[in-house]
């Protein structure tokens, strides 16, 4: 089956500073990939590329088959780090705003999460608090039937007993044939759904593997190998 | 797609809009009212001319309000929709960055138009009975038969152009905004103020342009005949071509920056 996500040779620069070196990747479909790597290392630029919020500066990305534009973000489910949610609008009206823009959104499914979250559809973004919001983003975000979800720090602001849950909601809600690549420095927490891990270190890459392989070759678990490559 | 995004931008902005024209509307019609009973005796209450005072203040305060509300909104929405934190869904929606100008575009023309015309209502209401209504209309009225004998029926297509061009100035005007927030952008602090910056370089630049084009035209000598129906299409044609260009560049210009340059927060 072809790729999900192809990158070749990707740089991006900012001024002098460099974001990402020579990145390339190949990530088939129906996988969960961990994009791991300290604060800082690129995770967020990387995946800011895929969704044309940056271009690179040179080298190539598709996802796919296409280039970053408008075939890609049909396809492409994404949980940016910030809550880009705005005030004003009921939980119910952006559900119908999703349902607008995305043709492969599934109301029915948000509507479920949201009950099961006990978020009432006829409350105010407004008047969330930060958590509620982010929960909210990632409902809306997983209800989508997308090839890809590119997860920036889905479990980075909320509370040990909502990270099970999120994971929970994760794996169970993206079909077999598509992927999800979560970004995190938070491994441990998220090392056990995996399947393919990627080590990204001051914009390159710097291991990929799959989990598999991790635990036969090295027998350790992906928390002490991230440790020992990052280790300061 | 366009129509759906126009559709939620007039949700987005009416909520601030409507209730202030009401607000408006309704108090032009309570100093009117006031006026009114000016006429008998009570006038003389200190009460009557407190009430009467405060709401006139009322309805100053609104209208300048309205003003700059218009203005405030007009910048807010770009700014903050499309380059803030509500950039990262706009911008990953699968709608093309063109398509997000002519929207903010399109509505903030809706509500620069809406607004003035329900400033000019409120006018209306504050100031006209009866005898002044006919008197307008028959001025007006006049003001065109007169127009008509001088220039002809064209007079109604010279009518239809000017409010093209009129529209096509504001287009501009609002696309200098938004090509001056987009350059601000650019910079890695201040984006405010960069943006504040831009704009008087944007308008320098365009002031520049017109008049050196204003020079060259001169050198025409349109005015020293009487203006015949032709004079008037060339002289609107004159007009027409800067507004054009720089409606095109500024659009071309801030259409380049979302889509190469963008690099929200």
């Amino acid at each position: 089956m072809s790729m999900i996500l192809e990158c070749k040779d990707l740089y991006k620069k900012f001024g002098k500073k460099k974001a990402l070196e020579n990145i390339n990747l190949n990530i088939s479909r129906g996988r969960i990939v961990g994009l791991l790597g300290p604060n800082g290392s690129g995770k967020t630029t990387l995946i800011k590329i895929c969704n044309e919020l940056l271009n690179p500066t040179s080298g190539e990305i598709h996802i796919g088959g296409h280039k970053p534009g408008i075939e890609t973000k049909k396809i492409v489910s994404y949980l940016p780090e910030t809550t880009y949610l705005n005030d004003w609008m009921k939980v119910s009206e952006i559900i119908s705003f999703f349902k607008d823009f995305y043709s492969d959104f599934n109301t029915e499914k948000a509507y479920d999460m949201m009950k099961r979250l006990k978020i009432d559809p006829n409350d105010k973004l407004k008047t969330m608090s930060k958590g509620t919001k982010e929960k909210v983003q990632l409902i809306l975000v997983m209800s989508r039937e997308a090839q890809l979800y590119l997860l920036d720090e889905p479990i980075g602001g909320v509370d040990p007993a909502a990270r099970d849950y999120i994971l929970n909601t994760i794996i169970s809600n993206y079909s077999e044939d598509a992927t999800v690549i979560l970004s995190t420095h938070l491994i441990s927490d998220i090392e056990q759904i995996l399947d393919d891990i990627i080590f990204i270190k001051e914009g390159q890459i710097v291991l990929t593997k799959t989990v598999d392989e991790i635990r036969d070759e090295e027998g350790k678990s992906v928390d002490a190998v991230f440790r020992e490559v990052f280790k300061c | 797609m366009l129509r759906k995004l126009l559709r939620y931008e007039i949700k987005a902005t009416g909520r601030w809009f409507i209730p202030l024209y009401l607000a408006l509307i309704i108090f032009a019609g309570i100093n009117r009212i006031f006026g009114l009973i000016r006429i008998e005796p009570i006038q003389n209450s200190m009460f009557a001319s407190i009430t009467a005072g405060i709401s006139m203040t009322v309805y100053v305060t609104l209208m300048i309000g309205t003003l700059v509300m218009t203005l405030v909104v007009l910048i807010q929405r770009f700014y903050k929709n499309l380059l803030g934190d509500e950039g990262y869904l706009m911008f990953t929606l699968p709608v093309p960055s063109w398509k997000h100008i002519l929207n903010k575009l399109f509505s903030s023309m809706v509500w620069v138009i809406f607004s003035g015309i329900v400033a000019l209502l409120s006018i209306f209401i504050l100031i006209l009975n009866g005898d002044t209504w006919r008197e307008l209309i028959r001025d007006i009225s006049m003001g065109l038969k007169e127009m008509e004998t001088f220039l002809g029926k064209g007079i109604y297509l010279i009518g239809f152009e000017a409010i093209l061009l009129s529209l096509l100035a504001l287009a501009s005007g609002i696309l200098m905004i938004y090509a001056a927030i987009a350059l601000g952008h650019l910079f890695n602090k201040h984006k405010l103020l960069a943006s504040f910056g831009m704009y008087i370089v944007l308008g320098i630049i365009s002031e520049s342009i017109t008049a050196f084009y204003a020079v060259l035209i001169d050198r025409f000598d349109w005015f020293s005949h009487s203006a015949t129906f032709a004079d008037i299409q060339s002289i609107l044609l004159f007009i027409f071509i800067p507004l054009a260009l720089s409606t095109a560049g500024y659009f071309i210009l801030t259409q380049y920056i979302l889509k190469n340059k963008l690099n929200l927060e």
